[in-house]
């Protein structure tokens, strides 16, 4: 409700001084708004019109955005030669299981980072940060070697393991908890609350924005996330959707029609999520919490 | 408390609209386990084999079994994109893979291939099926796989079109430059009505061919024949009888789909391309009439000279049941895999007559003139040395060669580029080990 | 004395406390494979028999090696151009779309989903819209009265210049989410006071929104060059780093070393190189955040 009631301020005050002024920003604003947003989702239009299509179609010039004729047959494929539903589960469970993890370890981790003052803490917590800087594609190997020996080869577990711990999520944190004033911890400190006590009660709801924002990025890399499932998973049946989908790609031939039909199926959810989602890093902190 | 609550709501939600989109089908995914005869001798082998291939192999062992109750092989695959690079992966890390199946020089260099010389001797082996193949995928003169199937190129060309323009079809017989005059003649029209006379994929091969027709290899010294290839490409997008490498690029354009659309009256791509369009024509996606000939040759060289990627099954050196591995593999790449995987429509590693009539089939199934196939006098695309990947080669080829084609460079400066950078790329380290298969 | 060495002592328990869940992980399944990939750069390994201490040789082939120049190079070029535009761009959106505009929420959703989209269908959608004859983008430009518009991705020279447009585009999204988690930790109040003040919205964006978001900000900047460095799959999908090596980029070049050439020392060794260019970068901007960014 907080943007509405803000609404609601602007327009008490804009009128008093130039209101056509602020009526052309508007609409200007309005204009610039919608031809962005249009710009991001045509390559959302162009997968669900080319997963109805044939592949003569898909890559007409130029593009037809209605399809001639409609190969339902697509999805059809994508629900009966694959064990869709199964792949589904599978990356449910891989993706909140990991940011589960995730948002407890690296929100306790960042909270030592930001509000705890020991000698090593700024050492340590740039070691957290250099090692974002290492690409993936080169710990891949003895990552690999690592879940080898410990014999979590071919389950969910490398993958959920290997995203619990993320560095980012806690430089995320880190941030946000540097951004909440120390005052607000010394006076629960004072009143007799542990430390537990203030990351859990007073700090932890303030950063609800921030969470919702890790959540976010955690699920939707997880859900999409192609290179860890190939390199952990072996049998089938515990594929993921991304990697379930390879199944319309061969050494020749990419069958794009049911290949789309099975990404636009596998990004319904993580939209209607995010949708839902943002309104918790718009609504979060209610002005009060954070006066100082 | 408001929030969390909205949490638990777009959780339902989600779960349960995942639910409800997939709730008719989840039985797919446990068919396929094996159920194992608990017999006492018997051994289990784990084969890693290409995606396309799976099925087939699948079937086969099916017929091995009954020769051989007592030998148990689990096929798997892994998704195509990442094949080499997750399979390496499982093979470094020491995990249990008995057979290995792709193109060989991608494990040359890991020291991990059986060699098979004894084994062939052993049990007296005809290797005459495979014809110069087996020559020429001997590395160091030792052999460390054997081929199951190959892809060799065609000219795939659109009767229709070449009806309906009243001209001739393509000949079996036609050298570069009658391909490229019969190209202009099929070129019509305009934007999106154009017919073009042929479509070259913007892969290197569709150039650097014709140099290896004529018996040159990729890492020659001189380049010169490949030097023709790369300027009658830049020609023909010239005489616009070709789409342009640039339109290539920027509109995704597929030999596929280029094709199945209608409008390209000459398709120049490999075997594989006969089960794409079969499966189109079975879905009915394309109504017109299509055939193949051998692919147009330079002049002075024989009528159908293709060049041939064969595909290989191998014996992990590490592997505890080498025999029974050997066993499968013989199978599998002798004449009585060959039976099968011809059937489902593969060229195979090894040929006689009996294979090639289940290639051509009865006549029931397009194309017509598919024994052309097996009748290819073919040159290996890619020369097998120790310390050479085809896929490093091949990528300096396509880098310097989009340098000619996007006018960043002369052709001349494009082939010579690729004469240093393959030099230094392999023949500086490798040369002293050179002794290839190739004759 | 005695009493701060005990406050010393009892806030390094309570820090290594809240540590601990995530440091073990962390010390286990990431700081333990980059030290190993640290050691392999100094060895010839394809992954197979034994592992070849090879010095600093893997270090002193980058000198020479072409491909590795050029992909430095357009990296350089890409992160330079690309991380402050986009995190510009992302800012500005960021502050619309909190402006409680009708449809808001479809908006933000919009401009997060290029983020989650597929990435193929990202290329296909891009690469026409590049199309040299019949693309809009050219369209444009020739009724601008520009005779002879680029070939984009099918240029040697503008190649780099549109992956660069696509990731700018690719990535607001992105950012935008954490700036709009930033805004909402900004007090109204201060808005409230300085409209009293008669402070404009530009002077109100300067003196209340930068500083107040300015952790924020700070987290973006380091995360944006670190992504920006180890971009892959939008060029892999795009232009496969052509044509020629125009927009060959350093991780892709890392990858194609270590999964196509087999030579992971010798991909170690470059993305140590890489890892040592972002840590300057990072080392130079925690050094600097002092003057600049406000933690309350």
């Amino acid at each position: 409700m907080s943007t509405w009631t803000n609404t609601g301020k602007t327009t008490i005050f804009l009128p008093k001084r130039v209101p056509t002024g602020a009526l052309i920003r508007k609409m200007v604003l309005y204009a610039v708004v919608i031809v962005v947003s249009l710009s991001m989702i045509v390559p959302f239009l162009w997968m669900l019109s080319a997963s109805v299509k044939s592949e003569a179609e898909i890559f007409g010039f130029p593009i037809q955005w209605i399809p001639s004729e409609f190969f339902w047959s697509n999805y059809k494929k994508v629900w009966t030669e694959l064990p869709f539903f199964t792949y589904y589960l599978n990356t449910i469970k891989i993706a909140v299981f990991t940011t589960l993890l995730q948002i407890v370890t690296c929100s306790t981790a960042a909270y030592a980072f930001a509000k705890v003052k020991f000698p090593e803490r700024d050492k340590l917590f740039f070691l957290y940060v250099a090692t974002m800087m290492v690409p993936y594609q080169v710990m891949m190997i003895p990552q690999f070697m690592l879940m080898k020996t410990l014999g979590l080869m071919d389950s969910h577990w490398a993958l959920i393991l290997l995203g619990a711990f993320s560095p980012f999520g806690v430089f995320l944190f880190r941030q946000f908890f540097m951004s909440i004033p120390e005052e607000l911890s010394e006076a629960a400190r004072i009143d007799g609350l542990s430390e537990f006590g203030i990351y859990s009660r007073i700090i932890l709801p303030l950063i609800r924005p921030a969470i919702a924002s890790l959540t976010i990025f955690t699920f939707m890399h997880a859900w999409n996330d192609f290179l860890g499932p190939l390199i952990y998973l072996n049998s089938d049946r515990l594929f993921t959707l991304q990697l379930g989908m390879q199944h319309f790609q061969s050494e020749h031939a990419t069958e794009y029609g049911p290949l789309m039909a099975a990404a636009v199926c596998a990004i319904v959810p993580t939209i209607i999520i995010y949708f839902m989602a943002q309104d918790h890093f718009v609504e979060g902190i209610s002005a009060g919490a954070v006066k100082g | 408390m408001k929030k969390s609550w909205h949490l638990v709501v777009t959780g339902t939600l989600a779960m349960g609209l995942l639910a409800g989109c997939g709730s008719t089908q989840q039985t797919s995914g446990e068919k396929n386990s094996a159920s194992p005869a608990a017999k006492t001798a018997q051994v289990n082998l784990k084969a890693t084999v290409l995606t396309d291939d799976l099925e087939t192999f699948k079937s086969a062992y099916a017929e091995f079994s009954k020769e051989n109750p007592t030998i148990q092989v689990q096929f798997e695959t892994i998704p195509q994109a990442q094949y080499y690079e997750k399979l390496r992966l499982q093979l470094s890390s020491g995990e249990d893979i008995d057979l290995v199946g792709g193109n060989m020089d991608v494990f040359l260099d890991t020291g991990i291939l059986e060699p098979l010389d004894d084994y062939i001797k052993k049990e007296n082996i005809d290797v005459s099926g495979y014809g110069p193949l087996y020559d020429s995928l001997k590395v160091n003169d030792k052999v460390y796989g054997l081929p199951y199937r190959k892809s060799n190129w065609m000219l795939f060309y659109n009767k229709t079109l070449f009806d309906q323009a009243n001209v001739a079809y393509p000949k079996a017989d036609m050298t570069w430059n009658e391909f490229r005059e019969l190209a202009k003649k099929m070129t019509k029209g305009e934007g999106a009505n154009k017919v073009y006379g042929a479509f070259l994929h913007p892969w290197a091969q569709t150039w650097y061919m014709q140099g290896v027709q004529t018996g040159a290899s990729i890492i020659d010294k001189d380049l010169t024949p490949f030097k023709k290839g790369l300027q009658f490409r830049m020609d023909m997008e010239k005489d616009g009888s070709i789409m342009g490498w640039a339109e290539q690029i920027t509109t995704s354009a597929h030999y596929n789909s280029a094709f199945q659309k209608g409008n390209v009256a000459m398709n120049l791509i490999g075997d594989w391309h006969v089960a794409q369009l079969r499966q189109a024509e079975t879905e009915k996606k394309i109504s017109f009439d299509w055939d193949v000939v051998p692919v147009p040759h330079p002049e002075g060289v024989a009528a159908n000279t293709s060049l041939a990627t064969p595909v290989s099954l191998m014996v992990n050196k590490n592997s505890k049941h080498k025999e029974e591995a050997f066993k499968v593999l013989q199978f599998m790449t002798g004449a009585k895999g060959a039976k099968q995987f011809a059937a489902k429509g593969f060229l195979t590693g090894y040929v006689n007559d009996e294979i090639r009539k289940i290639y051509i089939g009865d006549g029931s199934m397009k194309p017509k003139n598919i024994h052309f196939f097996v009748e290819q006098k073919e040159y290996p695309e890619y020369p097998l040395l120790p310390g050479v990947k085809n896929i490093l080669v091949n990528n300096v080829y396509k880098q310097e060669g989009e340098m000619a084609l996007t006018n960043a460079e002369t052709v001349d400066q494009a082939i010579q580029k690729i004469g240093q950078r393959v030099e230094k790329e392999w023949a500086d380290k490798y040369a002293k080990d050179f002794k290839a298969g190739k004759k | 004395m005695k009493d701060s060495s005990r406050a010393l002592r009892r806030n390094r328990i309570t820090g290594y406390t809240f540590l601990l869940p995530n440091i073990i992980g962390f010390l286990i399944f990431i700081c333990f494979p980059v030290g190993a990939s640290f050691l392999m750069s100094f060895t010839e390994w394809n992954g197979f028999g034994d592992i070849e201490f090879a010095g600093l040789s893997n270090y002193i082939r980058l000198w020479s090696d072409e491909t590795f120049r050029i992909s430095l190079l357009n990296s350089l070029i890409m992160t330079g151009v690309s991380v402050p535009v986009t995190l510009l761009l992302a800012i500005l959106a960021a502050v619309a779309l909190n402006k409680g505009l009708r449809g808001v929420k479809i908006f933000r959703t919009a401009i997060f989903l290029p983020h989650i989209t597929a990435t193929i269908a990202v290329a296909v959608v891009w690469q026409l819209l590049y199309n040299p004859t019949m693309g809009p983008i050219n369209g444009m430009l020739r009724s601008l009265g520009i005779d002879h518009p680029p070939t984009w991705l099918a240029s040697t020279q503008w190649a780099l210049i549109s992956v660069i447009i696509v990731s700018i585009w690719h990535s607001i999204g992105y950012y935008m989410v954490l700036y709009l988690a930033g805004l909402q930790g900004i007090p109204k109040d201060l808005y409230e006071a300085a409209e009293i003040d008669g402070a404009g919205k530009v002077s109100q964006f300067r003196n209340i929104t930068l500083p107040m978001l300015s952790p924020v900000i700070f987290f973006t900047i380091i995360m944006g060059i670190i992504n920006s460095f180890k971009v892959f799959d939008l060029v892999f999908v795009l232009t496969k780093g052509g044509p020629g090596r125009s927009t060959h980029m350093l991780v892709y070049d890392i990858y194609y070393t270590a999964f196509q050439r087999f030579e992971y020392g010798y991909a170690s060794a470059m993305a140590y190189v890489l890892f040592a260019i972002i840590l300057v970068i990072t080392l130079i901007q925690f050094r600097g955040q002092k003057r600049w960014v406000n933690y309350s």
